[in-house]
């Protein structure tokens, strides 16, 4: 009966409970702010790759497709390069008004000397055009017919232009410049039956234009053509990121 | 002899000393699980959002010289009407009498495949240029509004006028009359969990 | 009158002597229970700070490859870089400790001055050997054409 009526410990029990309650709460507040103090900043991931090669790829669309319009056969050829200009003006406007959306300044620039000049340069038969790209490189393959144009204006030393299928390889040779070949698809399939691949060897050492059309395996049509090496200079900044870079662009594909 | 009164006060000390215990013992506990672990969750989960987004849409995006890519194309063909996803199809919202208008493209044959066979919510988004320097933006798919974590992947693409664009759509229109360059338009995906 | 008194005394203990041993093993108690709460804290600061070098230095080497890549981008496609820029910051100090990172072409290594360290999995196509010290926050990382090289500059 005593144990039962016995009061007394019961305050000592509340202050028990009052103090553990107490001590929680503060225990999860301050856990809290330990977690605050340890967690870790800026640990995402950033988008700046993307954003670089997604607008190197439209420049460089845009260029190619500007030439090729106008240089069409519609087209006045002596407002060629003022069309041209306005084009890309036009685009570089709205662009810049576009990206402006996330918070990001853009602003393209291009160098066509190699094209508006009384003598032009043309581009060495290289992966990118330019004397240091890969000399050696394979333009198409899986090849069903194809009418192949080269005009040389200019070679150092033997150029070849190598069409292989999985048995034969023929060759075709170009030693003096300036020279301008067409090699149609009857000329291809005496020698080497389809589907073959279209190689360039030594590209290095010779410039000038191309231009190879056809239709693959798949009966898909295919061009591949270059006239000149425009490049085009890309400058892009956001809040922490600066980028200016300049690429040469093959033109018209 | 059976007096209980000194024991009682002992039992009471060791009692209110046994909970502060307790307490304390738990509290140290807590501190150990940190929330720390759902923070990396937050933070990797975003990042995987964004890593998975970009491929898609670095798929979608991919062209061979003188052919749209993919996604060119749907935009291209889009008709301007937004779309709900209903658990087995993108259906035209807002209009239950034409249950059969569904979207059907590049896009949602490769968001079956990815997004929705994960659970991830998505969102698309286009917005472009109007000719009074102004950007609009419709959506092309909507599922209510993104949560926190949410992660916006684009690409802009670039519409000449011998691609014809979509007539239906017409809200897209020419910026330029004056020369091939019709619109620039910038293709959003917002992915987050749920 | 006082041996009676000891005689019908019913407490268990004499007051004095109660007071002592209450108090005393409440003291002993309590700060034994104090003492171990300091030393589980310091593990867990530990863990803590792994757990946070783990996840800044995955997003900092993914920034790094990230640039790294770009970079191999560009110049395959015959392009120049003129320049390439992009500021970040690392927290001043993780759980109360400054610590530094070192980078290299082979490894990514963050280490604090309690001993706690942390190794990434890292590997890069160009030249990088940085140290960076976590007081100065601002840092920016940039690719010098002429050098071939990639940096990191307060």
């Amino acid at each position: 009966m005593r144990i039962i009526k016995n009061e007394r410990a019961q305050f000592m029990l509340l202050a028990g409970f009052i103090i553990s309650i107490g001590l929680v709460i503060t225990t999860v507040m301050l856990n809290n702010i330990i977690f605050e103090g340890n967690m870790a900043g800026e640990a995402g991931g950033d988008p700046v790759k993307y954003d670089v090669v997604n607008l190197m790829r439209i420049s460089e669309d845009e260029m190619k497709s500007s030439y090729r319009n106008v240089t069409s056969t519609g087209q006045n050829a002596t407002l060629k390069f003022s069309n041209f200009t306005r084009q890309m003006q036009n685009f570089n406007g709205n662009l810049s008004r576009i990206y402006a959306l996330h918070g990001t300044g853009v602003n393209i620039s291009w160098d066509i000397s190699n094209w508006n000049n009384t003598s032009p340069l043309y581009a060495n038969f290289t992966e990118n055009g330019t004397a240091n790209g890969a000399t050696n490189w394979t333009l198409i393959e899986n090849v069903k017919y194809s009418n192949i144009t080269v005009n040389i204006t200019s070679i150092s030393s033997p150029f070849n232009i190598s069409i292989t299928n999985s048995t034969k390889s023929w060759q075709i040779n170009f030693t003096t410049a300036p020279q301008n070949r067409t090699i149609n698809s009857s000329q291809i399939t005496v020698n080497v039956t389809w589907p073959y691949s279209i190689s360039f060897i030594n590209g290095a050492n010779a410039s000038g234009k191309f231009n190879i059309t056809g239709s693959t395996s798949n009966n898909r049509p295919f061009t591949r053509a270059r006239d000149h090496i425009l490049n085009a200079t890309i400058i892009i900044f956001t809040s922490n990121m600066r980028a200016n870079i300049t690429i040469p662009i093959s033109v018209p594909w | 002899m059976f007096d209980e009164k000194g024991q009682m006060h002992t039992l009471e000390g060791v009692a209110a000393a046994t909970i502060m215990l307790l307490v304390i013992v738990y509290a140290i506990d807590a501190t150990s699980m940190t929330p720390l672990t759902s923070s990396t969750a937050n933070v990797h989960v975003e990042t995987e959002l964004q890593v998975l987004g970009q491929d898609i849409l670095g798929a979608l995006d991919y062209t061979e010289p003188g052919y749209n890519s993919n996604l060119k194309n749907d935009v291209l063909i889009w008709n301007g009407k937004e779309y709900i996803w209903n658990g087995t199809k993108y259906m035209e919202r807002g209009n239950a009498a034409y249950p059969q208008n569904n979207l059907s493209n590049n896009l949602t044959n490769y968001l079956n495949s990815t997004l929705v066979m994960q659970g991830i919510a998505h969102s698309v988004e286009l917005t472009y240029l109007t000719t009074n320097g102004t950007l609009f933006t419709q959506k092309m798919i909507y599922n209510g509004n993104p949560s926190d974590n949410a992660v916006i992947v684009s690409r802009k693409i670039v519409l000449h006028n011998s691609d014809n664009p979509n007539k239906n759509n017409g809200l897209l229109i020419d910026i330029d009359p004056s020369s091939d360059l019709y619109n620039i338009v910038d293709f959003k995906l917002i992915l987050w969990r749920m | 009158m006082s041996i009676k008194k000891i005689l019908i005394n019913e407490d268990a203990v004499s007051i004095t002597i109660g007071f002592i041993l209450m108090f005393s093993i409440t003291v002993l108690v309590f700060s034994g229970i104090i003492i171990s709460f300091y030393s589980l804290t310091g593990q867990s600061h530990e863990t803590g700070m792994r757990i946070s070098f783990d996840i800044m230095g995955s997003g900092f080497a993914a920034r790094v490859t990230s640039m790294d890549t770009l970079v191999s981008i560009i110049r395959s496609h015959g392009g120049n870089i003129n320049q390439l820029e992009y500021d970040f910051s690392i927290p001043a100090s993780i759980a109360g400790e400054s610590y530094s990172i070192s980078i290299t072409r082979e490894k990514l290594l963050l280490d604090a001055e309690n001993d706690a360290k942390a190794r990434m999995p890292f590997n890069s196509y160009y030249y990088i050997n940085e140290q960076l010290y976590s007081n100065a926050q601002d840092y920016t990382l940039s690719y010098d054409n002429n050098n071939n090289s990639m940096e990191i500059q307060p």
